[in-house]
């Protein structure tokens, strides 16, 4: 077995007989994750189905492959927000979301669902993560990483340094160009950083969560296939110690996703699981994980919302769309025994979701701004920013230490 | 030796080698290397693969991926369309600063 790539392929000399048309799922970690719950159970079809995946991160480099989805009829999320997004220029949105009826504001809704139970049901849980270390991340969240960390700190002052009165910048918001100029003066050193990652609840991100990175599809009938997943472990290789090791450990892992299920069906019984999937006939999918990471669960709103809506739209959807992530992370946190209300008021989501959200943006503004394939459309991204409701959340909320 | 059955079943065992059979798929080469990636997901999918054919998905695959679409073509004369997503060679140097090949880690 090969030292350089980790990676995983449920190699069996016995055939297995599976119904041809539901493959079963690979037990990858994001697939373990999302067993670990009833809730996130109930959410098994927002993965693509993976046939093989392997990466190095010292050469920098992966091979996945994966169900094409768009041979289940799904389309890309993005399509649905309009034409005010350079990733939909010149293109015939009509035509690409012709397959499936749905509208930004059910997007929205299903979203603010879904992410709420991620981040919900990993919520603060970072020790849970520590056989996960290639998360984004996840080294500072053990004290870990300071290198990296000093590294990003000066790669964003010398990027900032070289784009600040150049072409692309020059014309920006006075405010917002006074903004950053005092976020890189008076940046956290490595020992406030940690302090403020010890302060604020993290869980698992997605990192990249912008509109075309998810898909929506017409329910399917949930394969949901903890049986299957069972027959092809107990299928691997008889003598590779490693690989009896191995099952020895999944079978206690089916065991016990067998009992959540059981768990979970016990709650959708008495109607104490979460309507997780709301009454749309519509199912999301979420893709393109080379980001995923710990962090402030705000991050991925704010970019959802700032990637791809016109700020006319973002203004319309965007409090309602907080407030249903917030009701529903409120419903998911109850069952861990977490009272949001005490812990995670709404008012302290508006204020991550400028800091995280907001301040993510200003960041990427930055570092976009050196990036030639970004260059052209950065007015479009700047205008994003700076003409976005956060941007007025972020005066209110900005630390007095980071304010111009 | 080419077509050696033996020789496909230890380069189906090895990851390194699975990934540079997915490579020269990617890169239009059939013979062997096709029939290493046929066995991979021959396994996955139950059932044989035995030809597959290519699509092109210019400008997907995130920040430093390149797509393809692979339509599997199995014995039983059904057609089973997968995606692969791997890596392209100019955007080895960002993966390697953001750490972009953890999803590779994070779907294995």
């Amino acid at each position: 077995m090969s030292h350089f790539f980790h990676a995983s392929f449920s190699f069996s000399l016995t055939p297995i007989s599976l119904s041809p048309a539901l493959p079963p799922p690979l037990p990858t970690p994001l697939r373990r994750l999302f067993y670990q719950t009833p809730v996130l159970m109930e959410r098994m079809s927002a993965l693509p189905e993976v046939y093989f995946s392997a990466g190095d991160m010292v050469l920098g480099k992966k091979t996945t492959i994966m169900e094409d989805l768009s041979a289940s009829g799904a389309v890309q999320c993005g399509y649905y927000f309009g034409p005010n997004s350079p990733h939909n220029y010149g293109k015939d949105l009509a035509a690409l979301t012709a397959g499936v009826a749905s509208s930004q504001e059910e997007i929205l809704a299903q979203v603010a669902t879904l992410a709420a139970e991620m981040h919900g049901e990993n919520w603060g849980d970072v020790g849970s993560f520590e056989s996960l270390p290639w998360l984004k991340s996840a080294a500072w969240y053990h004290g870990e990483g300071r290198q990296a960390w000093d590294g990003g700190q000066a790669y964003t002052r010398q990027v900032w340094a070289k784009v600040r009165d150049g072409d692309v910048c020059s014309g920006w918001d006075p405010e917002l160009r006074a903004l950053i100029d005092s976020s890189i003066d008076k940046g956290k050193s490595w020992e406030g950083f940690q302090a403020s990652l010890k302060e604020e609840p993290c869980t698992l991100i997605h990192s990249d969560f912008h509109p075309a990175n998810l898909m929506i599809r017409t329910r399917r009938p949930v394969a949901l296939s903890v049986r299957d997943y069972a027959m092809d472990e107990q299928s691997s290789e008889e003598g590779d110690t490693e690989a009896i090791e191995e099952d020895a450990k999944d079978e206690a892992f089916v065991l016990k996703m067998q009992a959540r299920a059981a768990a979970a069906e016990q709650l959708r019984a008495s109607g104490t699981l979460p309507a997780s999937k709301g009454n749309s006939d519509n199912e999301l999918v979420v893709l393109d994980f080379e980001l995923v990471g710990l962090g402030s669960g705000a991050q991925d709103l704010g970019q959802f919302l700032i990637s791809h809506s016109s700020p006319a739209d973002r203004e319309r959807t965007e409090l309602p769309f907080l407030q249903q992530y917030h009701a529903a992370l409120t419903t998911v946190l109850a069952t861990k025994g977490v009272d949001t209300a005490v812990e995670y008021p709404f008012d302290t989501l508006l204020r991550d979701y400028a800091l995280h959200g907001a301040g993510k943006w200003i960041w990427l503004l930055v570092v976009m701004s050196d990036m030639e394939s970004c260059k052209p459309i950065m007015p479009y991204f700047h205008a994003q920013v700076h003409t976005h409701s956060l941007y007025v959340c972020l005066s209110v909320y900005l630390p007095a230490s980071l304010v111009p | 030796m080419p077509g050696d059955p033996e020789a496909i079943a230890c380069y189906m065992m090895d990851q390194a080698c699975q990934v540079t059979a997915v490579d020269a798929l990617f890169n239009g080469e059939s013979g062997d290397h096709a029939e290493v990636v046929y066995g991979m997901l021959s396994t996955s999918l139950g059932k044989k693969v035995v030809a597959h054919m290519h699509t092109s998905m210019d400008g997907a695959g995130g920040l430093s991926g390149d797509m393809q679409k692979l339509t599997l073509t199995c014995e039983d004369g059904s057609q089973v369309p997968v995606v692969v997503k791997r890596t392209r060679e100019a955007g080895v140097e960002q993966s390697k600063m953001m750490g972009l090949a953890r999803e590779g880690y994070s779907y294995s």
